[in-house]
Parts: C-alpha cells; sequence; structure tokens
C-alpha cells in the first residue's frame, strides 16, 4: 500500500493524492489506510465492502470517496466551487431559490434503521457544507413527509438516504428508471443487519433492479465484523462480486469483558428469570458512573429491569428511562435524544440500540443475562468509551450460575475473535412474488428479462425455471388451483406484452404490504384520552379483558377496550401487573458461543477451573457433578426422572434453544413412532426436557438409534408437517406475498373483510393446494432456519462419536431447574387419537367463577377434562395445571403468558 | 353425535360443528360464511378452490343422515357481496335443488346484513333478527333474551386446553352457558376466538370427526 501511494505521487508530482486531504487537513484529520484504499478502489469503479467496528470511521471511506470525484470532475470541466455554504438538505426553502444548480441523484444511501436517516443525513452533510458542492441530501424513509414526496417527485436531492422498504417502493412507481437515470453508487449502511434477513434480500433484489438500469454501478456495503465477511461481500455484490474488493477498516478498540459476581453463591437462583438478586450490585454500578446502558435480551426483560432499578431508586426517576423496539418511535426518539445530550444516567434497552449513532456520554455497558453471542457482546461492548483511546468496557450481570461459564467462554472466544456468520437466505419466494408485483406496478415485468436479472442476485442465483414460472403464475393467476378462472387475474399484460396491474385496489393494497415485512401481527397501545404508548403482540392482546393489568412502557396500565387495532388503556394506580411477551426473544446461543460453552464445561469436568467466573460458579457446578455430572469434552448427558404427572427425560447437547428444540421435536417423533404416545417439549440453550405420561425407559442403545442421523431429513420433514412449525413459520410468509392484510395500527382496515389468519390460510392451502411452493417454502426455512439443520446434524454427529452419560436423578439438578422452570413450551409430538389426548388437557374458565377460592393466582382456573362419556369428573379446586405444587417463589411469579411482576 | 339436555329439550351435537334437534326435525348450523375464499380472490388474494364445495358436502352428508325437516342457520350464511360471484351462487342453487324439501330458514347475521338480500334461486326464508322456536330463540349474537334460551353463533368459539406440563391446544367449541347456547363456525374457511366459559357450562370441544365433552365444574 505504502508503494502504490509513492506510484501515484510520483505521477502527480508531489500534489497530493486527493483533492479531499487539503479539507481533512483543515479540520486537523488524516486519513487512515483503509479509508484511503477505498476511494482508491471506488475511483477504479470497483465495488466492495468496507468493515470495521463501530465508531472508526466507515461512512466517511465511502463517503468522501464519492466526494472525491464529484471535486476531480469539477475541476476537469474547470467549474468553480461557489464559495461559502452552499445548499443545505433538500428539503429546506433555500433549494427553490437555486433550483439548477444541485447535482441530479448520485448515491443511495440505505440505512436498516429509519431512526438513524436523520443523523445519517445530518453526518453526511457536514463535508458537502464545507467544500461548498452543490450537492443536496434527501430523506426517503416511512417517516417522509408528503411534502418532502412531492419535492422529491419534482427532483430528486444529489444523495437520498433510505431503507429497503422505502427503496422497493421507489421501484413501484412508473417513473421509476427516469428517477434513477444517473445514479452511480448505491451505499448500504449496517449491511451485517440486514445480510440473513428478508430485508436484505429485498435490497439485494433492488439492487439488481438498480444494476440493470445502471450498469456502472456501483455497491459499497459497510458491516461490522463477521465470520464470514467474503460471502457478506458477494451476497450484496450479486454477479459483479468478482471485481469486488473487501476492506477491512481501523482496528478494533481494547474491548474488556467483565463480570457482576454474585456476593454469595448459595442464595443465587439457579434459574431467575428475573436475576433480581444482583439488582443492588447493578445499582451500584449505575451509581459510580456517569452514564450507563443495561443491555437485556429481551423487551420483557428491559421491562421488568426497568421497574426494579426505578423501585430501588425512586429519586432517579427523571434521570432513568427505557427504549426497546415495541415502544412508539417519539419515545424512542426522546430518550436517544437525551441520552447523546448527557442526561440519562441509566437506559434500559434492548437491542434496539445496538446500533445506531455513537452516545458519547455512556461510559459504561451492562449486560443483563447471556450473550447469546461473540459479535454481539463485542458490538454492545462497543457503545461505551467512545473517547480516543478509551477502553470498551462490558459488565455481565448473570440471572442464573450457568451464565458465570457462558462469559468465561465468551471472553476467550472473543479475544481470540472468533465470531459469528450470518448465514444469506436461499429461494425466499414469497419475497420474489412481491417484488415480481412491485416491479409490475412500475414499469411493468418483462418476463424473461426478470428471470435473468433475480438470478443476479445471491439468494436467486439457483432460482430453476420451475420456480419461476410458479412464482410468476402465482401472483399473475394464484397459481395452478386458479388456473380457469381468468377473471382472478391481478397481472395482466399490456400492448407491449409487459404484464403490470391495472387494479387500483391491488395496487393500493400491496404498496401498503411491502413495508411491513418484519412487522408482528402488533397492535397500538394508546390511552384513552393521549398520546400512544408503543404496541404489543395481537395474541396477548387477545387474552387480555376489560379491567386487566398489565405492564408496558415502564408503566402499570389497565386494559380498556380494544378497537380498530388499538387497545385503550388508562393508568392503573396498581403496582403489579402481567409483563407482555414478545415473540422475537428466542435468540439461541450462536454456534461459536455455545462451542466454547462446551469447552469450557469440559475444563471444568476435568477439574480446571480458571477464571473468576467459574471459581465464583463452582459451589453450582460441584452439585451438580454430586446429583447428575458435568458433561465432559465429547460427552452427551442425560438425566431421567419421574415425577407425580408424567416421566421426565432432560437432555444436553449444548447446542442453543432453537437446535435444540429441533433434536427434541426428532427424539419425541422417533419415540411416537414407537407406538400411541403423547410427548411435551421445553428447550433452552442448553438442553431440552422431555415431558410424557407414559414411561421413557430408555437404554444408552436406545437413545443411540433415537439420536441417528439415519434418516434424519425425512424425520425431520415428519417432525415439520406434524407439528406446528410449519404453521407458524406460514405467517411472515403469507404476509410478504400479499396473503394477509394486517394492516397497521392506525391505518384504515379497508380490508376488514379481508382478514384471515395466516394459521388459516396454511390449512386451506394444505388441503386444497398442497403443490403450493410457499408451503414447501415454510417447511424449508424451518429445516434451514429454525431447526438449521447443519448444525442439528453436526450436533448428532458429535453424539455419535462421542460417550452418553445417563443419570437418573432424585430432584432437579441445578441444569435440569431452568427447563423446569421455563414453562414456555410450545410444541408437541403426539402419535394418540385426538380425543386420547384432551382427555388429559384441562380447559381454562372465567376467572369471575372462582373468585370466592382462595387461589393467589390471578389468572384462570383449570378443571380437569372428562373421559368421553357425559359424566365430567370434577377434580379438586386448587390443583395446579403445573408438575408439583409449586412452593418454588419463582413459581408462583412466572405465568404462563408471561412474567407476573409484584413489587 | 354427543346428547346434550338444555332448557327440556334434547339436542345431539355433531363433530361437524352442527346440532340436530329431533323433536322438531331441525339441523342448526352457525357461521357458515359461503363465499368467502371467493370473496378473498375476488380482491386479488389467491385461496384456492375447494372450500365452499367442502362446505356443501358436509351439509349434504348431515341432511342425508339425519332427514331434517328444516335447516336453520343462526347467522353468516354468507361471507360478502364480492363472494357471491356468479359461480358461487350457482353452486349453492344446484345444492338447494337437490334439497328442495328442506325448509331453509336463516337468521340475519352482521354478514349477511352487509351482503343484502340472498339470491332468490337458493329459496332461503329470511328468519330476522330473532327466530323463536318452543323454548328457544334463535339469533345470531349471542345476548341473553326474555323470550328463551339464547342459541347464537357470530363468536366462532374455541377454547384452549392445557396438558400435562406445559401443553397448550386449540380447539372449537360448543359452548352452552346458563341463558345463551354459542355453536362453533360452520363452515371451513372461517377462524375461531378463543372464549371463556363459566363454570358449570357445558363446552364440547370437536376436531375433524370427533367431539369431546368437557368438565366445568369443581
Amino acid at each position: 500500500m505504502i508503494r502504490r501511494h509513492a506510484e501515484v505521487a510520483e505521477s502527480n508530482v508531489a500534489a497530493p493524492e486527493f483533492l479531499i486531504d487539503s479539507w481533512l487537513a483543515k479540520q486537523g484529520w488524516q486519513a487512515f489506510d483503509f479509508q484511503r484504499e477505498t476511494w482508491r478502489a471506488y475511483l477504479a469503479g470497483r465495488s466492495g465492502l468496507v468493515h470495521a467496528s463501530t465508531g472508526t470511521g466507515k461512512s466517511y471511506s465511502v463517503w468522501l470517496g464519492l466526494l472525491e470525484e464529484a471535486l476531480r470532475e469539477r475541476q476537469l470541466q474547470c467549474l468553480p466551487l461557489p464559495p461559502g455554504p452552499s445548499p443545505a438538505r433538500g428539503e429546506g426553502r433555500k433549494k427553490k431559490s437555486e433550483p439548477a444548480q444541485a447535482d441530479a441523484l448520485r448515491v443511495l444511501w440505505i440505512t436498516p434503521m429509519r431512526a438513524l436517516a436523520n443523523d445519517i443525513a445530518v453526518a453526511l452533510e457536514r463535508p458537502i457544507a464545507e467544500l461548498g458542492l452543490p450537492w443536496t441530501i434527501g430523506l426517503r424513509t416511512g417517516d417522509a413527509s408528503a411534502a418532502d414526496r412531492r419535492r422529491q417527485k419534482a427532483r430528486m436531492p444529489t444523495a437520498l438516504v433510505t431503507t429497503p422498504e422505502s427503496l422497493s417502493l421507489l421501484l413501484s412507481y412508473p417513473d421509476a428508471r427516469e428517477r434513477f437515470q444517473s445514479l452511480r453508487c448505491v451505499v448500504v449502511d449496517e449491511w451485517h443487519e440486514l445480510l440473513g434477513t428478508k430485508r436484505g434480500v429485498q435490497t439485494e433484489l433492488g439492487l439488481a433492479r438498480l444494476r440493470q438500469w445502471r450498469p456502472t454501478l456501483r455497491t459499497w456495503g459497510l458491516s461490522a465484523t463477521l465470520g464470514n465477511l467474503e460471502e457478506a461481500r458477494d451476497v450484496l455484490l450479486g454477479d459483479v462480486a468478482d471485481s469486488g474488493v473487501l476492506i477491512r477498516g481501523a482496528a478494533p478498540k481494547e474491548t474488556r469483558v467483565e463480570t457482576l459476581l454474585p456476593a454469595t453463591m448459595e442464595r443465587f437462583p439457579w434459574s431467575g428469570h428475573l436475576g433480581k438478586r444482583m439488582l443492588p450490585q447493578v445499582v451500584e454500578a449505575i451509581e459510580k458512573a456517569k452514564s450507563t446502558l443495561v443491555f437485556t435480551n429481551t423487551r420483557s426483560q428491559a421491562e421488568i429491569w426497568f421497574r426494579e432499578i426505578l423501585h430501588a431508586k425512586p429519586q432517579w426517576a427523571a434521570e432513568i428511562a427505557l427504549h426497546h423496539g415495541s415502544l412508539d418511535r417519539g419515545v424512542r426518539a426522546y430518550v436517544e435524544g437525551r441520552t447523546r445530550g448527557g442526561a440519562m444516567r441509566c437506559v434500559v434497552c434492548t437491542s434496539s440500540l445496538d446500533l445506531g449513532v455513537d452516545f458519547a456520554p455512556v461510559d459504561q455497558v451492562i449486560q443483563i443475562g447471556s450473550p447469546k453471542g461473540i459479535a454481539r457482546l463485542l458490538q454492545r461492548a462497543g457503545r461505551s468509551g467512545h473517547r480516543p483511546g478509551a477502553v470498551s468496557r462490558i459488565l455481565c450481570v448473570p440471572t442464573h450460575a450457568f451464565e458465570l461459564v457462558e462469559y468465561a467462554a465468551a471472553r476467550e472466544a472473543a479475544e481470540a475473535r472468533r465470531l459469528e456468520g450470518r448465514r444469506p437466505l436461499d429461494l425466499p419466494l414469497d419475497l420474489l412474488a412481491q417484488h415480481v408485483v412491485t416491479l409490475a406496478l412500475g414499469e411493468g415485468v418483462d418476463a424473461d428479462a426478470l428471470y435473468n436479472e433475480v438470478r443476479t442476485t445471491y439468494a436467486f442465483r439457483r432460482l430453476t425455471p420451475e420456480q419461476w414460472r410458479w412464482t410468476l403464475d402465482f401472483v399473475q393467476r394464484g397459481g395452478p388451483a386458479l388456473h380457469a378462472y381468468p377473471q382472478y387475474s391481478k397481472l395482466v399484460p399490456d400492448d407491449g406484452g409487459r404484464l403490470v396491474i391495472r387494479s387500483p385496489q391491488t395496487a393500493r393494497l400491496h404498496r401498503m404490504s411491502i413495508g411491513t415485512i418484519t412487522s408482528d401481527a402488533s397492535v397500538a397501545v394508546q390511552y384513552l384520552k393521549g398520546p400512544r404508548l408503543g404496541t404489543i403482540e395481537e395474541s396477548f392482546v387477545a387474552r387480555l379483558k376489560p379491567g386487566d393489568q398489565f405492564i408496558f412502557a415502564g408503566k402499570t396500565l389497565e386494559f380498556v377496550r380494544f378497537r380498530d387495532l388499538k387497545a385503550y388503556v388508562r393508568k392503573s394506580t396498581k403496582k403489579s401487573g402481567t409483563v407482555p411477551r414478545w415473540e422475537g426473544g428466542r435468540l439461541p446461543l450462536s454456534t461459536e458461543l455455545a462451542g466454547a460453552v462446551r469447552a469450557k464445561l469440559g475444563e471444568i469436568a476435568a477439574g480446571s477451573y480458571v477464571g473468576p467466573e467459574t471459581e465464583k460458579a463452582r459451589s453450582i457446578l460441584d452439585i451438580q457433578a454430586a446429583w447428575s455430572a458435568v458433561p465432559a469434552a465429547g460427552q452427551l448427558l442425560i438425566e431421567t426422572a419421574h415425577v407425580q404427572r408424567g416421566h421426565q427425560a432432560f437432555v444436553y447437547p449444548f447446542e442453543g434453544v432453537l437446535v435444540n428444540e429441533g433434536l427434541a421435536t426428532l427424539v419425541a417423533h422417533r419415540l411416537a413412532q414407537a407406538g400411541p404416545r403423547s410427548i411435551s417439549i421445553t428447550s433452552n440453550d442448553y438442553g431440552f426436557e422431555l415431558l410424557s405420561p407414559q414411561p421413557f425407559d430408555l437404554s444408552e442403545e436406545a437413545w443411540r438409534r433415537l439420536l441417528t442421523t439415519e434418516h434424519l431429513l425425512d424425520d425431520l420433514a415428519a417432525c415439520v408437517n406434524s407439528t406446528e412449525m410449519a404453521r407458524r413459520r406460514f405467517r411472515d410468509i403469507a404476509r410478504v406475498a400479499g396473503l394477509i392484510f394486517s394492516g397497521y395500527p392506525g391505518a384504515p382496515t379497508a380490508a376488514r373483510q379481508l382478514q384471515a389468519s395466516s394459521g388459516l390460510i396454511f390449512d386451506v392451502f394444505r388441503e386444497y393446494d398442497p403443490e403450493n411452493m410457499l408451503l414447501e417454502q415454510a417447511r424449508r426455512e424451518v429445516l434451514e432456519q429454525q431447526l438449521e439443520t447443519r448444525r442439528l446434524t453436526e450436533a448428532l454427529e458429535r453424539a455419535a462419536a462421542g460417550t452418553i452419560v445417563m443419570r437418573p436423578i432424585a430432584r432437579l439438578t441445578p441444569l435440569a431447574f431452568p427447563l423446569w422452570a421455563a414453562r414456555i413450551q410450545k410444541t408437541q409430538v403426539s402419535s394418540e387419537k385426538w380425543s386420547k389426548r384432551v382427555e388429559r388437557m384441562v380447559v381454562q374458565l372465567e376467572r369471575e367463577a372462582t373468585r370466592t377460592t382462595k387461589r393467589k393466582q390471578t389468572g384462570s382456573v383449570p378443571v380437569e377434562v372428562a373421559p368421553t362419556t357425559n359424566h365430567p369428573l370434577p377434580l379438586t379446586p386448587g390443583s395446579s395445571p403445573a408438575r408439583g405444587e409449586g412452593k418454588n417463589a419463582t413459581d408462583s411469579q412466572i405465568k404462563q403468558r408471561g412474567t407476573h411482576v409484584a413489587t | 353425535m354427543l346428547r346434550h339436555e338444555v332448557a327440556g329439550e334434547t339436542l345431539y351435537l355433531s363433530a361437524e360443528r352442527a346440532m340436530w334437534w329431533p323433536a322438531r326435525r331441525t339441523l342448526i348450523a352457525a357461521d357458515v360464511h359461503l363465499g368467502k375464499a371467493a370473496s378473498f380472490r375476488n380482491a386479488g388474494v389467491p385461496i384456492p378452490h375447494g372450500t365452499t364445495r367442502t362446505d356443501l358436502a358436509r351439509l349434504t352428508a348431515l341432511v342425508e343422515k339425519l332427514r331434517p325437516t328444516t335447516l336453520l342457520i343462526v347467522g353468516d350464511l354468507v361471507h360478502d357481496r364480492r363472494g357471491l360471484t356468479e359461480e358461487t351462487v350457482a353452486q349453492i342453487a344446484a345444492w338447494r335443488m337437490r334439497h328442495g324439501e328442506l325448509d331453509w330458514l336463516c337468521v340475519t347475521g352482521n354478514h349477511d346484513r352487509k351482503a343484502g338480500n340472498l339470491p332468490a334461486v337458493w329459496s332461503v326464508a329470511p328468519a330476522g333478527d330473532r327466530w323463536k322456536v318452543g323454548p328457544f330463540v334463535f339469533k345470531h349474537h349471542p345476548e341473553p333474551d326474555a323470550g328463551g334460551y339464547v342459541v347464537a353463533g357470530h363468536l366462532h368459539p374455541a377454547v384452549e386446553l392445557r396438558g400435562v406440563g406445559k401443553a397448550r391446544m386449540k380447539a372449537a367449541c360448543f359452548w352452552f352457558g346458563r341463558e345463551v347456547a354459542v355453536l362453533p363456525a360452520f363452515g371451513r374457511f372461517t377462524g375461531t376466538s378463543i372464549v371463556r366459559p363459566a363454570s358449570g357450562d357445558g363446552v364440547f370441544v370437536v376436531e375433524r370427526d370427533e367431539i369431546v365433552q368437557l368438565a366445568t365444574t369443581h
């Protein structure tokens, strides 16, 4: 690199290599080598990916390259730069006074978070104003005002900051090609966030279209460091990947992973969803720092911790805030602004603050519970220590003893830079269907040309002509099932043979659904008289009755009524309520971290306790060893027990919650094949529990047969079909493919008569159109993304190569306890007759009916089901649907649909 | 079919989500939502064909087995106006022709009202908002009525069942309360909503060809 610099310098006869250098010098800055490398590659017409940790100048590495190009062109054309401040962002009135001067649209800057768009625009604008370039910067996100849109219709800004959804929307207008006719570069910010998601694929498809129109288009991605960077680049660049470069940014800051060790281990709960015992120490740590971000893994946990901290320190009420993805955007923006201004002592947040502009005042980051992944831990640590030379620190707070082992393992893996990769998606046909409709709304679809175009993307590089025909047919006529009914055609050929859309209703519904790729079926929470607080999931609202209390946005609320996709609430004077549980909350332990945890446990089993965490966890690990075993390297531990209501088997593959659930389903399915039997499954990051009314009584040999890789794919396919997994997965697919219109909170529900649940549509498809490829996609998504077949196979292979350690247990071991207490069980595998299963179940009754009984539980009361006769067998009141009699404190606190908190 | 006594009358509940009242030779069903899939297709949502055909076939099977003189629908026979395509109307008219001897009555549901008059070729007798026979008042909305024990629909009721450990299951149901009974939705292409019966209510869950009574006393 140095040599190359010298060559260039020679040919330029001592002039600086870049025109931008003089501006940098004026700021007292000096470009990093990686930034210059990026500029050179950009100026040479190449595309690529720049990766570095946050806050190291990734954005300017590309942005200044673009400005350099503009400066050079002006120099060549001998155009003067207008002196003094240039036009500001393309919104202002100023623009009208100098309309002809601003350069045409050159750059699209795509960000995954629309909340960041404004900050990005401000950052991009700074050098422009000072260089005096006649550029304008505009925003186009879901938040853009009608006036912005009108202005952009008249003339696009030179650089447009937008989101993947808004890019899709722009492509859905007939004049899109014209608007992008002078586009030179697309920058995709935080590409690692989009990679592996449907929004990432949406970006890929949009880029393919833009490259079609602008063959010399350059694409640059900015990414955090990942385990699979080359793949990340190739996905972004599609068919131009060959000429793409990969540029490594500035070296990462030093990161220190520390653990807040519990004072006493004896009293430390094995599984606290809350880990409340650590509260005094957490409060103390917050007290010592100036400004702290407290990260939790789920929104529910954030709600709980916010309340706990506030309860401990009521005097902090003005300086502590809550931030998560379900809160209203206005609330979030307010909290972000105050944090940046240094006014916040503490913000309790979720991954909602993983990204975004720097919060310079933050000097401490706390992670509650499992870090889940190494890259994620480092990313969060990077939110602190933004001053030059500062070290990033993250303080980990265990919520149960085994997390101490996770922290020790994560620290070692982080030091060795064993970072996770993000797997790109393959062939999501739902999104392809959406894209075809989008383009048909735009300039129309030439089927053959579009086939070739989408095949240039990484996601659809293997799209077969058959799949393409099916997709086209599906959007055009509803697929083979509707062939005989031309009146239902959505897409019709125009005079030139292009497929277009004529119905304004279809157009409107489609444009509405473009933006809803990631949104859950959610409803707004709003005060009867007052502002919106945010959103909660529809399934949670469905269980609320007027008068019910729940905790949201850090407040106790009373549910009043549900109308027009809004849950109306009023403030409650009560202190307790149920905390909603959001579906997205099950991030698994990553492959890399899971491997590190297994290795760490292996060390411990061999008697080596290195580091303060494992030393601290020793007493619990000793109990585990005494009552059962700590699995050594190459060992799979299985514990079996018999309790009042059934037979339990606890198996510990340590593979993350999703793969563990997959393994559990597989084993349960194979067990059920042997004879009529019902099994319910619970899983967590460490292992799974099988619970069945019938005994297991399995030898080691029998377990090996259950865990074999033989017939694996067939058995997995059968599992997916027989359980709810594919049906649940279908929800997103149905929405993306335009089968359901969930609308969005506040939107007019014009399509009320078109409301059907995705589950219902799934059932109807399965019965009347079983060849529908979207069903197949749902199954594929379960296998690839949920069960992670590849990782699951590796786990089985490891089990086959290792030994199985079987331990009958008399009491719940430290490893078994969290599984027993989790109660988030969803999967059931059964080979029994439906009515047989119903006989053993209980129904939820109206609570009023049982108010007189002395049950403490505020929910409903279970009553046993009678056998198929007409003579119901009564059950004594007060018996619990759960196992055991629930003497444990956590037992009464954790409720079926969320965590109950009383303060 | 399960036998169930209410208001001094004997009723039989079918796993096909319909109710048989032998004393009056009346077959009763709620929320058929005929033409719902067609309505979706009309709006560009590709729902496959076959749901209406299946629903009619299920009605045929019940009619042939029980030989009722009256078929009474307690509201929402049709889904909406858009779903009443030529094809749907003809399909149902053909069914009607084969069962010409039946008295076909329909209490008006909220969907029926919006859809306007039912096609004359079906010869369905409108029964208004409220249809009183014997001790029963048949209406769409499950609200108590001074005139008698109410048999209604509208809710598409289902209950949530819990089993060993944390097993959960949803099942459509017949729900007999103290003053009001709610029938499950008959149509195949209809969803359900969870209801919470009170202690002492009669709850019968159905799935495919099975029906089971749940105990609700303690």
